[in-house]
């Protein structure tokens, strides 16, 4: 089931009020999120990710097209019942401490004060912030102000969570504490769109990804599927001959990795199983026969270069 | 439980910022100088004297001390004081980073501008009645005389005069996102320029050009009248208020004002409904 819908959805900034310039940064963008995956939403600076994100909370209004949540408009505030929120550089009340920020804001999504404490009492601790919970958030560092935001997020046990950039100004060990609990809530059924640009995370995390571009949709499908080449073919075997390994060299234009490992392109079928034959008459053993699999930044950069040529 | 909520975040939020307590602590000090001067030797003896003869009004001499305490210089400041009280109220909340988290939990645009506005009412409502309360206590402990409508009119008159001036602070708020820039419209609105108009009349007999006239008239009736309701509060207090000219007449300040508050919240409603952040 879908939980994310948009069609066709258009955001167009007027640049300023009287130089008639404008933005298009959402072009008739057609997308659908799955519920229970972790869903990553890339692309460079002015992509219209964040307009996406803004549009789907209702913070920012489509100029055409039509967007639904659990398969309820986004005009109807009730949408966002069952959603939890992390900004990009989030400013919560300076004059509260971290418990009343998610006091204030678990009430504002129809928690009531049972629910409240016991939710506090639990993610507080989670994310690493229990000793905090009376300090002044204006005293918060930037990693720590990060914290408390995932915790605020995850509070009323939203089944859709919206995350801008959540490791921005967290330590490595911060980082991997909050890919852990993004793991650990996804496998409690919970939906997580991320929006990041640490494409390494993102591969860590994600089930899906979605590549944006000038606010048209590129590239869109799981991880897995994205990130394997589908031509190149790593072959591991026994202990190959230098004869044999020359052979592959300069007749199959094999990329030689170690005595049992090469790499081979090709975009045919039979040119991959000739190459099988020739190995088994050789009475070469294989091993295992896989794509070779690009990291999600080789993708990203190969795409958006594209795009940009 | 949601509006609720966002009410008592706004009050909250004043009193974190130590501007409702700062308001406090002037009212309290004010209450304590008007104690200490009504306990002074010199001012001791003036009820008894003043009660010995008999020709003299005594409760309308009380009452117009009353009056004193609510006349033009002090409404200028007491208003003005509340005015910054309330005027970053809007702006902090459409802080980038703030507006967004705000905006993305399950409530109506339309809820979060009337919780501003009522929180801000109800403010202004305790603090008013707070001071004028304890300076009714004292002068009527004093003086024998417990004169309740001078807190019933002023609280409620005032109080109202404070939530048709808060009604354009949301919407100045809202449009320019700036308290200093906000603070200054709506100062400038309460003082001068209604206070100007509120003397039409008097400019009436001086100014003979009638399309000069009808502009100030026009202007007169479009923007608030805080300056002739707080008259109309004085004479209620008084007991020297009477609706001649029918009851649309006698309060028209009243309503005309209402009607300002009705349009300001409107358009602010209006406004933060279409608005992206």
């Amino acid at each position: 089931m879908n939980i994310v819908q948009t069609e066709n959805l258009t955001k167009i900034f007027s640049a300023g009020r009287f130089s008639g310039n404008s933005v298009k940064a959402l072009d008739n963008l057609t997308l659908n999120i799955e519920e229970k995956k972790i869903f990553g939403l890339l692309g460079p600076n002015g992509a219209g990710k964040t307009t996406l994100v803004k549009i789907l909370l209702g913070i920012i209004f489509p100029t055409s097209g039509k967007a639904e949540l659990f398969g309820k408009s986004i005009s109807n505030f009730h949408s966002r019942k069952r959603v939890g929120f992390l900004p990009e550089n989030h400013r919560f009340p300076e004059y509260m401490t971290g418990e009343q920020v998610l006091y204030f804001y678990g009430e504002l999504s129809g928690m009531n004060h049972t629910e409240l404490k016991k939710k506090t009492d639990e993610f507080l601790p989670l994310v690493d912030m229990e000793k905090w919970r009376k300090t002044k958030i204006k005293k918060y560092s930037k990693g720590m102000l990060q914290r408390l935001g995932l915790a605020q997020a995850m509070l009323n046990n939203p089944d859709l969570i919206f995350l801008d950039e959540p490791t921005d100004g967290v330590d490595p060990i911060g980082r991997k504490q909050i890919r852990d609990i993004l793991v650990n809530l996804n496998s409690e059924g919970k939906t997580i769109l991320v929006n990041s640009h640490l494409l390494s995370e993102v591969e860590l995390i994600c089930h899906t990804v979605a590549i944006l571009n000038k606010g048209l949709l590129v590239k869109e499908g799981t991880v897995e599927d994205l990130t394997v080449n589908e031509n190149v073919y790593i072959f591991k075997t026994s202990d190959l001959s230098e004869d044999l390994l020359n052979t592959l060299l300069t007749q199959y234009k094999a990329e030689i990795r170690g005595k049992n490992d090469f790499k081979y392109k090709s975009s045919s079928l039979e040119d991959l199983n000739l190459l099988i034959d020739y190995l088994r008459k050789e009475k070469v053993l294989i091993n295992s026969i896989s794509h070779e699999k690009n990291s999600l930044e080789d993708l990203f950069i190969n795409v958006i270069g594209q795009e940009a040529v | 439980m949601i509006f609720w909520a966002l009410i008592k975040g706004t009050i909250k939020e004043a009193l974190s910022k130590k501007i409702l307590l700062s308001v406090f602590g002037l009212f309290s000090f004010i209450v304590l100088l008007i104690l200490a001067l009504i306990n002074l030797d010199s001012v001791e003896g003036i009820p008894a004297l003043m009660q010995a003869n008999e020709e003299f009004d005594y409760r309308q001499f009380i009452i117009s001390i009353e009056l004193l305490m609510i006349s033009q210089p002090p409404f200028l400041i007491i208003m003005t004081l509340f005015m910054v009280m309330v005027s970053s109220f809007i702006p902090s909340m459409l802080e980038k980073g703030n507006i967004e988290v705000l905006l993305s939990k399950p409530v109506s645009r339309t809820s979060i501008i009337l919780s501003k506005y009522l929180a801000g009412v109800i403010i202004i409502f305790f603090a008013l009645l707070y001071l004028v309360l304890l300076i009714w206590i004292i002068v009527s402990a004093k003086s024998g005389v417990w004169h309740f409508d001078f807190v019933i009119y002023s609280v409620i008159y005032y109080t109202y005069i404070f939530a048709v001036m808060y009604s354009a602070i949301i919407l100045t708020g809202l449009l320019f996102r700036s308290t200093i820039l906000s603070l200054i419209v709506n100062i400038m609105l309460f003082f001068p320029i209604t206070a100007i108009l509120s003397l039409k009349n008097e400019m009436a007999q001086v100014i003979t050009n009638k399309p000069v006239m009808f502009i100030i008239d026009f202007i007169y009736y479009l923007l608030p009248k805080p300056w002739d309701i707080r008259a109309i509060a004085s004479s209620l207090i008084e007991g020297s208020f009477t609706a001649t000219g029918g009851f649309f007449f006698a309060y028209q300040p009243v309503i005309t004002s209402g009607i300002f508050m009705v349009a300001m919240l409107f358009l602010s409603i209006y406004f933060f409904n279409k608005k992206d952040y």
